[in-house]
């Protein structure tokens, strides 16, 4: 089953995020990178041959160590993750923030509301955006 | 007319008055020269007369010494002082042309001498027929002078020196009058020229002395310049590295302070949901509020970020209808209440220039304040407007959103537009405490002023204006 790689340093983030998901019937495996270096460490992985690449990309912009849009950069920058689909979550709606990931080419933005009740629909719709509906880009 | 022009009318002006000096000194001098010949002209009158006259007295004695001794040298002599007498007539007929009265004067007197020789030859015959001794009374007739003899040759002769005397007399007066005007001719001529060029040297100081002391600014001005570009220099550095640390601020606000509320919040839902069974109603209750807390954070974040953000953008001035965006934001707000019914009028045509996300954020808040405040009467109304602007604002059209809602107390009017002020308890009607404070900076970024007017229970109206033309920084 395609999985899917949650790059978040906040343990009750992580850990309320893959609770969202799992209420959104969201059955996929979930890897978690705690920071930008792991998640680049990960994608290496990848480009290797060592790891299938991931069906959707959830990322954190701020991140210890590597910042999420250094993370960001770093997929598309790679050709065997350039397509992968990358969502931006975070608390951020900063204007520059947002141009700036879409710069880097992220498939969409979202701000992590601090009402719970809307993070868990927007994760609900999420799961079924890009796992369910979205055609994803052959793995190369 | 500038400085520039003034010099050269004085100029054209000085090269006319030294024109007409130096041409009135050559008009003088002129006439010095010609009354001076006028001069030497009856000089040379005289000096003719007064050969004839010599001739004629030499003439005459010359007969007298014939008749006494019979030399024929002394009759020589006579017909040489004929001749001399001839041709000095003759020269002073020609020079005297131009003066009628000295020429029938002249031809008085050839005619004196013609009669005076006549009898003179008369008695040289007569004395060389005589042989022998001398016949005095036989010569005696022509000896005697008539009175038409030599005494009116004389005469005659006396009256033409006396006329060129006049003349003379009058020619040296002229020319000694010339000779004045030449001389004050010529001393105002030099007088003026030392005066033109005292100006001109005294012009060309001063000029030199101005240029001086323009340099002398200029430098001081560049130096004040250069000063200024530098404090400017640290200011702007300042003001960017405190920028940078607001931005930082509110980035770090942005995200940090948010990060545990969302905590708060999702493991609050996960207890709601996850141990419903477990809580009694009571427990949910205690959920909710601290839910509700967390919101109110939230938000309280929010409204600071976009105070915050008010004072970093960078404004994009453009022309803005005003009152079209004044309804569309109305109907947007009104749009979260369907249920309400709430009358809002907008006069049309009001325009205004400025940055249109901000002043929208103006709008967002007053039109969202009137309709907070009025929900609790029984007919809501709002009304934007435009009037022209009174006493500090004369000149200036003055925009204001008015409501018949719950109004507030005067008193308290300074404490709206700042942040965190709030004069309703959250119980009557939410709100960050942050809208007005955002209005207020917002406008004073458009370099305008606002202000608000309200009586409780009787709707308020906050107005603001915005600087005429395009605003810098």
């Amino acid at each position: 089953m395609p999985m899917i790689l949650l790059v978040e340093d906040d343990p009750d983030h992580e850990a309320l995020a893959i609770r969202a998901l799992r209420k959104a019937n969201v059955a996929n495996d979930i890897h978690v990178a705690r920071d930008g270096a792991e998640a680049i460490a990960f994608m290496q992985e990848i480009v290797d041959g060592k790891r299938n690449a991931p069906q959707l990309v959830l990322l954190d912009l701020k991140l210890p160590k590597v910042e999420g849009l250094e993370v960001l950069r770093n997929i598309r920058a790679s050709d065997k993750t350039a397509l992968m689909p990358v969502v931006v979550l975070t608390s951020s709606d900063e204007e520059r923030d947002i141009v700036s990931s879409y710069r880097l080419g992220v498939n969409s933005y979202i701000r992590k509301p601090v009402n719970f009740t809307d993070f868990a629909e927007a994760t609900r719709q999420l799961g079924m955006y890009w796992l369910l509906l979205n055609q994803c880009p052959p793995t190369i | 007319m500038r400085t520039s022009g003034w010099y050269r009318v004085a100029m054209f002006g000085a090269m006319i008055v030294v024109l007409l000096n130096t041409l009135f000194a050559v008009k003088t001098l002129h006439t010095l020269f010609l009354v001076q010949g006028w001069r030497a002209h009856t000089l040379e009158v005289i000096t003719h007369t007064r050969a004839i006259d010599l001739e004629i007295s030499q003439g005459n004695s010359a007969v007298r010494a014939y008749l006494l001794t019979g030399y024929p040298s002394y009759v020589e002599r006579f017909h040489q002082a004929k001749g001399t007498i001839d041709s000095e007539l003759v020269q002073l007929q020609k020079l005297t042309i131009d003066n009628p009265a000295q020429q029938n004067r002249i031809l008085y007197l050839k005619k004196r001498i013609l009669i005076k020789r006549a009898a003179l030859e008369t008695a040289v015959a007569m004395r060389s027929g005589m042989a022998g001794p001398l016949d005095m009374t036989a010569l005696q007739p022509s000896l005697s002078d008539s009175p038409d003899g030599l005494p009116s040759v004389y005469y005659c002769i006396d009256r033409i020196e006396e006329e060129e005397q006049r003349l003379l007399n009058d020619r040296t007066r002229e020319v000694h009058h010339a000779e004045v005007l030449v001389w004050v001719s010529f001393f105002s001529a030099s007088l003026l020229d030392i005066f033109l060029l005292a100006a001109a040297a005294e012009l060309l100081i001063r000029v030199l002395r101005d240029r001086q002391t323009l340099a002398d600014r200029a430098a001081e001005i560049a130096l004040l310049n250069t000063d200024l570009e530098k404090r400017v220099e640290l200011r702007t550095r300042e003001l960017e590295s405190s920028n940078k640390e607001l931005e930082a601020f509110s980035y770090s606000v942005s995200h940090d302070l948010r990060a545990p509320l969302r905590t708060i919040d999702g493991f609050s839902l996960a207890l709601q949901e996850d141990f419903a069974d477990k809580l009694s109603g009571e427990g949910q209750d205690y959920i909710n509020r601290v839910r509700a807390g967390v919101q109110r954070m939230g938000s309280l974040i929010d409204a600071l970020l976009q105070l915050s953000r008010v004072t970093r953008t960078e404004l994009q001035h453009e022309d803005i209808d005003l009152s079209q965006m004044a309804t569309l934001v109305f109907q947007e707000l009104k749009g979260a209440e369907p249920a309400r019914s709430v009358t809002f009028t907008a006069q049309p045509g009001l325009h205004a220039n400025g940055d249109s996300r901000l002043l929208r954020n103006v709008l967002e808040n007053l039109i969202g304040n009137a309709l907070k405040f009025t929900s609790k009467v029984s007919d809501p109304q709002i009304e934007f407007g435009g009037r022209p602007g009174t006493g500090e604002l004369a000149g200036k059209t003055v925009y204001f959103v008015q409501d018949n809602g719950a109004g507030f107390d005067m008193q308290y009017v300074d404490r709206l537009f700042t942040a965190f002020q709030r004069l309703h308890g959250d119980r009557d009607f939410k709100g960050s405490g942050i809208g007005l404070a955002t209005v207020s900076r917002i406008i004073r970024r458009h370099h305008g002023s606002m202000g608000a007017f309200s009586e409780p229970g009787k709707g308020a109206n906050f107005y603001f204006t915005l600087a005429d033309g395009p605003i810098a920084g």
